[in-house]
């Protein structure tokens, strides 16, 4: 039923509006004392105001206000004076009160933008800004695991009362490519999820569900008016993402070209089977009731607290990537590199703030070149780069001096990162790797080089210049890789000219 | 010696306790021995000698380690409302039958601190929604005075207890009237301090823009003692005020020469009762008579106060009550369908008539196409009642009126006619909107056939101004004996 | 603040009717002076039977077509009461959700609760390995 050809799909728009739910990064909990670590017995950080026992009451964490703050003062929002906590009703096993403290009319972040890079296959990759909407405050509900204890489902709360932003979009994303629009869907996502953790207010981790994005789609023909959408769940990590939206689109695609409408509803993403399905609707979803809490008082928050979190914010990605190309001139696409993420940008520069003025370049191209393949190669993020800043400086200021040339210098970053050592300089000693640089010992390597290849010498003579390389590759070979180029090349050529 | 203990000021049972004359065991004995002999009142659903005799021993133990305090060692009751470790806290419904709270409400918790030692848990209106106690799901609690009459409600259990004289004093809940209504059908003294000067946490909620914890107390003295000791910032309660701790008794000898009380014409309109006017009209000629200034007042949209509280509180219920789902504690259905069957038919059997009326009336005036029209209509009326009592306070000091428009009015007289009921607390309703404190002291009885039910005076102040309100209240109990008066079954 | 109810109650100003003898139940007619001055009101739109289970659905209570039939009554009384409040004039009242105003209080970010699970799950109707159990959950 769904066609093979994605050019069957042109003449559609698809609008895109995103919802993420951003786990905050708090010691306890938003509305109680309890530990928001992940990954405990179950129930065992649940306290009796998570579990909505009776008599309970809510008292709103300090930290996630302070994150929420953060986030909007990052993205150029407005910071709401006095906002308001609601409550929004609807009985589900897992939400324990029969409610969810959030806020509706009156959010704490008001406006707001974010800028992204879209990439792809098959086109130059450009800048979009998205607008958001809002970002609020509410508390996460619990978990239903549904393996079979006695014929039931077991309710787990440890989640419940764990704090979220949720950052919501203006539909901004309009693309008349389905995959094009996929595409910056992800590219928003992307720098959403680079910004929260840069911020340090959210972990990122999209596998224990700290960072859940779900996508509003919709399809229309360009300029008609706005379709009926659908709410995608379950996009947990940017390649679903990708596929769900694809997916979405040329279902509601084929569901008009065929007659029918599109309804709306709540679809969950299946990866196995790379399909949405309809989520059996919360029932009553539309009348969720929401009243102001009678619990908890607006939310205040005065200019001072505002300032204060603003004189503590980081610098942002955008401004560090400007910062990088004007001031130590690196490439837009290399400091784009080092400023994806935050653990990323900080090591970069603890390297170079660690190397001899005017060596960003060569570190740049290690931390984007050799590093970002071992990580990558590795499965591991830049947090878990066994190679610290301090050991990937020494390594460079070698390469720097002269002790070691760029070739030797993979060999020991290759001995760093399996640990085996843990300074650069201790693994050029025990396995002398130190460049030989002493122009007597190049010149009689040289010599024998020339006296071991006469066909090589001839046909350079003979103006091919491709047998200087050959030669040159002889020269590092006897030397096991130690020869310093530079000086090989100025040898060889003044014996063959000669 | 002992058979007057509960004829006794706390004031003497602390200076007893002092002494030495009596342990705070030999106390506790002495009131459970009366709760036990009265059960027919039906005011208590959980009593449990071992843990009252405990926390009396604990209290013995203090003194004897050389504490002291005027509340070491004396008896109280709570309300099922507050929840309790010792004791099951039920909030007098099924939903909640045997439920053991992991935690102790604040107010228990600071009377404990304070020495007082817990009787048990005393019977209510089911979630405190009601004004007869008939809500109960363990039974109606009978009117010591009449026991053909109910005590009121929600907290009867409360007042009949103390009224009974088988407490001294008991906590109590108020969200329109749940104090004073009560107090003054059982002719005790009852205390509704300022909205969030005592603490919530741990009090099953109600209506949360409400619910304020108080006391019933045969004085107003006695009152100030308890309240001191209640009242107090708790940070477990984030609309709980933050203000110094308050020596409650600072004004109890204040006299009332130069007091302004204002007269709220509206609380002397159609519908009162003659012989409860009678009475209060005698109270304020009382004040007048000790140097008290009568001032005229209007409060135009007080009447308003039932409207806006039948939408404001049951809008409040419905949501505090959807916990109640049968899935981590509480009542839940043997037999069911699907889940969401198993949470409607645990919710049906649990909740008794009037919590469900309330939860349908606050689901719809909350649901989607209502909200404006009712519940942020009622906030706005609920402003303009607030604004009037300020207005109201610019000029006297208190407001003094009738608590109800009739004396308690017999079992089943109002139970099929909801409307009915909720006029119960017309003049009630309007102090607890705008969060004043406010007492209900008696001052007579009816009349003919109600001469032996008891008529309340209600007393308001402005907001934190307890302290003169109980003043008040004290100096008009030292003028006359109406709240020493024992129903002759309970005196002996 | 005069507003339009306190004026048809001046212009109204009618002597209290004569009370009703003896101590009857005081049903909602009996205050005419207290609720009839709140004309003219538009009549509360009656609910129907379908509208207490619909409603009885929102708030997850099991209601039979008797209790509904029965509550039916009682609500439209109540609401009918409730109707008196929407007459009045609130034109930029700002509604009162809470007594006594201010901000909100906020708490520090520090975990304080090490929760007690078998105290805490001691009330449950049904459990295993520390979880509540509940039927079945369909996704």
């Amino acid at each position: 039923m769904a066609r093979t050809s994605q050019s069957d799909y042109s003449g559609w728009q698809v609008v895109i509006g995103l919802e993420t739910h951003a786990q905050l990064s708090t010691a306890s909990k938003i509305f109680s004392g309890a530990s928001t670590a992940f990954g405990a017995e179950p129930n065992t950080q649940a306290s009796v105001i998570d579990l909505a026992l009776p008599g309970v009451l809510p008292v709103l964490n300090r930290g996630a206000v302070e994150r929420a703050i953060r986030f909007g003062l990052a993205v150029g929002a407005t910071i709401a004076p006095r906002s308001v906590f609601a409550r929004k009703n609807y009985f589900y096993p897992d939400l324990p009160k029969g409610y969810q403290i959030s806020q509706y009319e009156i959010p704490v972040v008001q406006g707001g933008s974010l800028a992204c890079i879209v990439e792809g296959r098959g086109f130059e990759p450009y800048a979009k800004t998205v607008r958001l909407t809002r970002a609020h405050l509410e508390e996460d509900a619990g978990k239903s695991l549904h393996e079979d204890y006695s014929g039931m489902s077991g309710i787990d709360l440890n989640r419940a009362g764990t704090p979220l932003l949720e950052i919501v979009t203006e539909p901004d994303i309009q693309v008349d490519d389905i995959e094009r629009a996929a595409n910056e869907a992800v590219a928003y996502a992307r720098a959403l999820h680079s910004l929260v953790t840069w911020l340090g207010i959210c972990d990122g981790n999209m596998q224990e569900g700290s960072f859940r994005c779900d996508a509003n789609v919709s399809v229309r023909r360009p300029g008609a008016a706005l379709g009926t959408r659908c709410e995608i769940k379950n996009l947990n990590s940017f390649r679903f993402m990708h596929q769900a939206i694809v997916h979405e689109a040329r279902r509601q695609i084929d569901l008009i070209d065929a007659g029918d409408r599109v309804v709306q509803e709540t679809r969950l993403y299946d990866p196995d089977r790379d399909e949405t399905r309809s989520m059996r609707s919360k029932e009553d979803a539309m009348d969720y009731r929401y009243f102001p809490d009678p619990d908890l008082l607006p939310l205040e928050i005065d200019e001072a607290w505002i300032e204060r979190v603003r004189a503590e914010l980081p610098e942002l990605p955008a401004a560090k990537r400007a910062r990088f190309v004007a001031a130590l001139g690196l490439s837009d696409y290399d400091a784009g590199l080092l400023t994806a993420d935050a653990a990323t940008a900080r090591y970069f520069e603890d390297v170079i703030g660690a190397l001899p003025v005017g060596q960003a370049k060569l570190a740049a191209n290690w931390i984007n070149g050799d590093v970002a393949a071992a990580i990558n190669a590795a499965g591991e993020s830049m947090a878990g780069c066994p190679v610290t800043a301090a050991g990937l400086a020494g390594l460079l200021a070698r390469v720097v001096d002269g002790t070691i040339n760029q070739k030797t210098a993979k060999e020991v970053f290759a001995v760093l990162w399996s640990g085996e050592a843990d300074s650069a300089d201790a693994v050029i000693d025990s396995r002398g790797l130190r460049q030989i640089s002493d122009a007597g010992a190049l010149v009689a390597i040289v010599e024998a080089v020339l006296a071991a290849n006469p066909k090589s010498v001839e046909e350079f003579r003979a103006g091919k210049e491709k047998a200087f390389n050959a030669l040159v590759g002889q020269v590092m070979k006897q030397s096991r890789g130690k020869a310093n180029p530079q000086q090989v090349n100025d040898i060889l050529r003044e014996k063959l000219e000669s | 010696m002992s058979d007057v203990l509960h004829q006794m000021p706390l004031a003497g049972l602390a200076k007893r306790l002092a002494a030495r004359e009596v342990s705070a065991v030999e106390l506790a004995r002495h009131f459970l021995d009366r709760i036990e002999r009265h059960r027919g009142l039906n005011a208590f659903l959980d009593i449990r000698p071992e843990a009252t005799l405990a926390q009396a021993q604990a209290a013995d133990a203090r003194r004897s380690r050389g504490e002291s305090g005027p509340l070491l060692g004396i008896p109280v009751a709570h309300k099922d409302i507050f929840v309790t470790r010792d004791f099951a806290s039920t909030a007098a419904s099924r939903m909640l039958e045997g439920y053991m709270s992991p935690f102790d409400a604040t107010v228990v918790e600071r009377l404990a601190q304070a020495g007082m030692v817990t009787l048990g848990k005393v019977n209510c209106d089911e979630f405190a929604m009601g004004s007869s106690n008939e809500n109960s799901a363990y039974g109606a609690v009978l009117n010591p005075w009449d026991t053909s009459a109910v005590p009121g409600g929600s907290s009867g259990g409360s007042s009949a207890a103390v009224a009974a004289r088988i407490a001294p004093v008991a906590t109590a809940t108020d969200t329109g009237g749940s104090i004073r209504e009560p107090a003054a059908f059982c002719g005790i003294t009852g205390t509704k301090p300022t909205y969030g000067r005592p603490s919530r946490w741990g009090m099953i909620a109600f209506a949360s823009s409400l619910d304020t914890a108080g006391l019933m107390t045969v004085s107003a003295e006695d009152a100030a003692w308890v309240l001191s000791a209640m009242c107090g910032f708790d940070p477990n309660d984030s609309t709980s005020v933050d203000r110094p701790e308050e020596d409650f008794t600072r004004d109890l000898a204040r006299p009332v020469a130069g007091l302004r009380i204002g007269v709220p014409k509206e609380f002397f309109a159609a519908g009162l009762q003659p012989d409860v006017e009678r009475a209060v009209r005698g109270a304020l000629e009382t004040y007048r008579s000790m140097g008290a200034t009568l001032v005229d007042i209007s409060l135009p949209n007080a009447e308003l106060g039932i409207p806006v509280y039948y939408v404001v509180a049951p809008a409040e219920c419905s949501s505090n009550l959807s916990r109640f789902d049968g899935v981590r504690y509480g009542h839940r259905a043997g037999e069911y369908g699907d889940l969401a069957d198993m949470i409607k038919r645990s919710r049906a059997e649990g909740f008794g008539p009037e919590p469900k009326r309330r939860i349908l009336i606050g689901t719809y005036v909350l649901s989607h196409g209502y909200y404006d029209a009712y519940y942020i209509k009622a906030q706005q009326v609920r402003r303009l009642i607030a604004d009037e009592f300020q207005q109201a306070f610019t000029r006297c000091d208190v407001i003094a009126g009738p608590v109800t428009t009739s004396v308690a009015f017999g079992f089943g007289e109002k139970a099929a006619d909801p409307v009915s009921m909720y006029m119960s607390d017309l003049y009630t309703i309007p102090g607890s909107l705008a969060g004043v404190p406010s007492m209900s002291i008696p001052c007579g009885f009816g009349d003919g056939a109600n001469a032996s039910r008891p008529v309340g005076l209600q007393l308001m102040s402005n907001y934190f101004d307890e302290a003169r309100l109980l003043g008040a209240a004290h100096q008009y109990q030292l003028a006359t004996d109406w709240h020493r008066r024992v129903p002759a079954a309970f005196a002996g | 603040m005069i507003n339009y109810v306190m004026i048809l109650r001046i212009a109204i100003g009618k002597p209290a009717p004569t009370r009703p003898a003896g101590r009857p139940s005081l049903p909602f007619s009996a205050f005419p002076l207290l609720f009839h001055v709140r004309t003219p009101v538009r009549p509360h739109m009656s609910l129907r039977p379908e509208d207490v289970q619909r409603i009885a659905h929102l708030a997850r209570l099991a209601i039979t077509e008797e209790e509904a039939e029965r509550t039916l009554g009682q609500l439209n009384d109540i609401f009918g009461m409730i109707e008196r409040m929407r007459a009045v004039d609130t034109e930029g009242v700002v509604p009162m959700s809470h007594p006594l105003g201010g901000a909100q209080r906020l708490r520090a970010d520090v975990v304080t609760d090490i929760p007690d699970r078998e105290r805490n799950l001691a009330n449950a109707p049904a459990r295993q390995d520390g979880l509540f159990l509940v039927p079945r959950v369909l996704e």
